[in-house]
């Protein structure tokens, strides 16, 4: 019940989505690849440092923040959890993703200049799960001063996935203005649980003229929870522990980390799907890029076990005297109504698919040698930009939107920053920070979010950062 | 060596920067006094007593009868009370009971739980209903609404008491009835569940 009460804390304070609004059209950094296949990268050759090339976590949550609930100020902590209820809606959601470069390697083609290949692995992890107000509210409230009002079953909605995805990409400078991309995707889902497309209603209802005082309807329900890569997992541990207080033994949690493993490297499910994106200069310093992410699903075959209750019933009491004895069982009565199936069935998911776009304008291009601010044999490059970049992601409700503006800036040879200020679901004034470092080839970076809510992060609604070493040429 | 000079002043840089990032005033042992206390409406008993359901067949008029008790008692599986979520966390439930009357007798509702080998577990309840008016007249209402003893309240010296219950008997003890009189009992009742969850 405590992490229950957590998980809705986390909601009222912490909600992202996957948007790299900084590390978007940067293309001093390989990453700028996977978020655009048609990012119009100069390099000869890229490496990513395995496993270390880029970790990006971000949470966030709208509506509310931990802050909240948790600020010491002397109010009693009931008080503001019932208001932080108030504030939330069923449009509410948190997430969490975390991503894992585990290779990121990419090479121009030897026959063809314009041609520059990209290949890798990383693990995901996606979560999202929207705000069951519905549900809360019941729960915390119950159904005395509900009298009449429906309780949607349909506030129920979250998706979770863990896996891995190769990936392999293919851009083509087709022309001085035109450079386009393509990124053929693998996913090796290692877990995946999601209940998203949830009806009906519970409503108690007032009847003077009825058999009691009230009706405890629960009308046209249809509930189910998809799973796949659990259902092993719950039987190996229902086979092995006699003793459910006993901890889990080594021995066992090599199982599961093997088993995960197993499934890392193509052992899972199998899903496909497709990144495609483009830069286009309009002009010498106006750009245009745009792409689409993980266009794709997941096909979940395997160690899928879904369950799902479908129907509707009516309560009104228990009815005596009746003539025959025996006792009514409303449990009994309860499950005949809305049985609780379990499935074997396959079914696939789609991978919330995500858009950028962007316009940008270069300008202060140093090429007569008064600056330290280029390579040696690198084209003089533009040393500012700003521009604007839009975001969407295809997520279980509706599509989360975000605008960003951006500046960025070559300070010298080896130092590139960029600053976001981003308006979003989750706060009208995100500012994100990207400061890239190149020594001898040697690149590093680190990016983050959020950072005016950085002094507090139980008061921020969401928070990402992005760190990696590449070796690039 | 330089790049590694370097990157070793952006390191300590970049990891000063995330270690000033800092919750400020904030008290995560709040949590301990955080308590659930929803309070639930539930429909409890309910019945329909017609003095014609009970009627002998080809009794003729002005004849007195006996409605045979075995007819007017039941059990029903109730395991909402005999349960150690209820011990642990029910502050207390209140019966709240109304019963409609347009018989011209006055009728008695008992009812009381059971344990799963039907022992009685606590005390008898006891609702004293009023002689209604006759059919079709405003059926006469039980208990009172300022009745004292009602609503029934269970707390949770009660809930250790019937912790084994999962079972409740009900019987309704009827008058002798006359073969001329015509009317209903129909019993409503609720439980209302205050629940007390520290969390």
């Amino acid at each position: 019940m405590r992490i229950v009460l957590c998980l809705c804390m986390l909601f009222g304070s912490l909600v992202h989505a996957q948007n790299k609004e900084v590390l978007y059209d940067v293309t001093d950094l390989p990453s700028s690849l996977l978020l655009n296949p048609g990012a119009d990268v100069k390099y000869k050759f890229h490496a990513g440092v395995p496993l270390l090339s880029q970790l990006h976590i971000s949470a966030g949550l709208r509506g509310a923040s931990i802050f909240d609930v948790f600020a010491d100020d002397g109010q009693d902590i009931n008080t503001k959890i019932s208001n932080t209820l108030n504030t939330l809606t069923n449009k509410d959601y948190v997430t969490l993703t975390q991503q894992l470069e585990i290779l990121h390697v990419g090479w121009r083609s030897p026959r063809n200049r314009n041609v520059y290949f990209s290949a890798g692995l990383y693990q995901e992890l996606d979560l999202i799960a929207y705000f069951p107000k519905d549900l809360a509210v019941l729960a915390y409230r119950g159904n005395q001063d509900f009298i009449g009002v429906p309780f949607g079953f349909s506030s129920l909605s979250f998706a979770a996935d863990l896996m891995t995805v190769y990936h392999f990409g293919y851009q083509r400078r087709m022309s001085k203005k035109l450079t386009f991309g393509v990124r053929a995707k693998l996913y090796s889902s290692m877990f995946n649980i999601r209940s998203t497309k949830n009806s009906g209603t519970f409503t108690t209802i007032e009847t003077p003229q009825g058999n009691n005082i009230y009706q405890h309807i629960i009308s046209n329900a249809d509930v189910q929870v998809q799973t796949s890569g659990y259902a092993s997992f719950r039987e190996d541990e229902d086979d092995e522990v006699v003793d459910p207080t006993a901890p889990a033994t080594n021995e066992e949690s090599q199982d599961v980390v093997s088993e995960l493993i197993g499934r890392a490297f193509l052992g899972g499910n199998i899903g496909v799907g497709i990144d495609a994106g483009f830069t286009y200069h309009l002009e010498d310093q106006w750009t245009v890029t745009g792409s689409v992410q993980d266009l794709g699903m997941i096909f979940h075959s395997k160690d899928v076990e879904s369950y799902r209750a479908q129907g509707s019933y009516v309560f009104e009491g228990l009815e005596t005297p009746i003539t025959t004895r025996g006792g009514q069982d409303i449990l009994d009565e309860l499950e005949a109504a809305i049985p609780i199936d379990t499935l074997n069935t396959s079914y696939t998911a789609f991978r919330p698919t995500k858009l950028y776009g962007s316009l940008k304008y270069s300008f202060n291009r140093y090429n007569d040698g008064s600056c330290d601010c280029f390579l040696e044999g690198e084209e003089p490059p533009y040393q500012d930009a700003f521009g604007v970049q839009l975001f969407s992601q295809i997520r279980p409700r509706r599509p989360i939107y975000a605008l960003t503006a951006f500046y960025y800036k070559r300070i010298a040879s080896f130092l590139r920053t960029k600053v976001t200020y981003t308006i979003d679901d989750y706060s009208p004034y995100n500012i994100g920070f990207l400061l890239s470092t190149h020594f001898n080839k040697i690149n590093f970076y680190i990016s983050a979010n959020n950072l005016i809510e950085y002094s507090n992060l139980v008061d921020a609604q969401g928070a990402s950062v992005q760190l990696g070493f590449n070796v690039i040429m | 060596m330089k790049t590694i000079k370097n990157y070793s002043w952006f390191l300590v840089v970049s990891f000063f920067l995330m270690m000033v990032s800092c919750t400020e005033d904030a008290d995560f042992s709040q949590l301990e006094d955080a308590t659930l206390r929803p309070v639930f409406e539930l429909d409890f008993i309910f019945s329909n007593f017609d003095t014609a359901d009970f009627l002998p067949d080809d009794l003729p008029a002005g004849v007195n009868f006996e409605v045979p008790r075995v007819q007017l008692q039941d059990t029903v599986n109730y395991e909402l009370i005999g349960t150690d979520f209820a011990v642990d966390h029910l502050e207390r439930i209140e019966l709240t009971i109304e019963v409609q009357n347009t018989v011209e007798r006055p009728f008695e509702l008992r009812f009381q739980f059971l344990s799963e080998a039907d022992q009685p577990l606590g005390q008898l309840y006891t609702i004293q209903v009023q002689a209604g008016q006759g059919p079709g007249t405003q059926p006469v209402v039980s208990p009172q609404a300022n009745d004292p003893n009602h609503p029934i309240i269970l707390n949770n010296a009660d809930f250790v008491e019937l912790s084994n219950s999962q079972k409740v008997a009900t019987e309704i003890i009827a008058p002798t009835l006359n073969s001329d009189l015509r009317g209903a009992v129909k019993i409503r009742s609720k439980a209302t569940y205050f629940i007390n969850y520290d969390l």
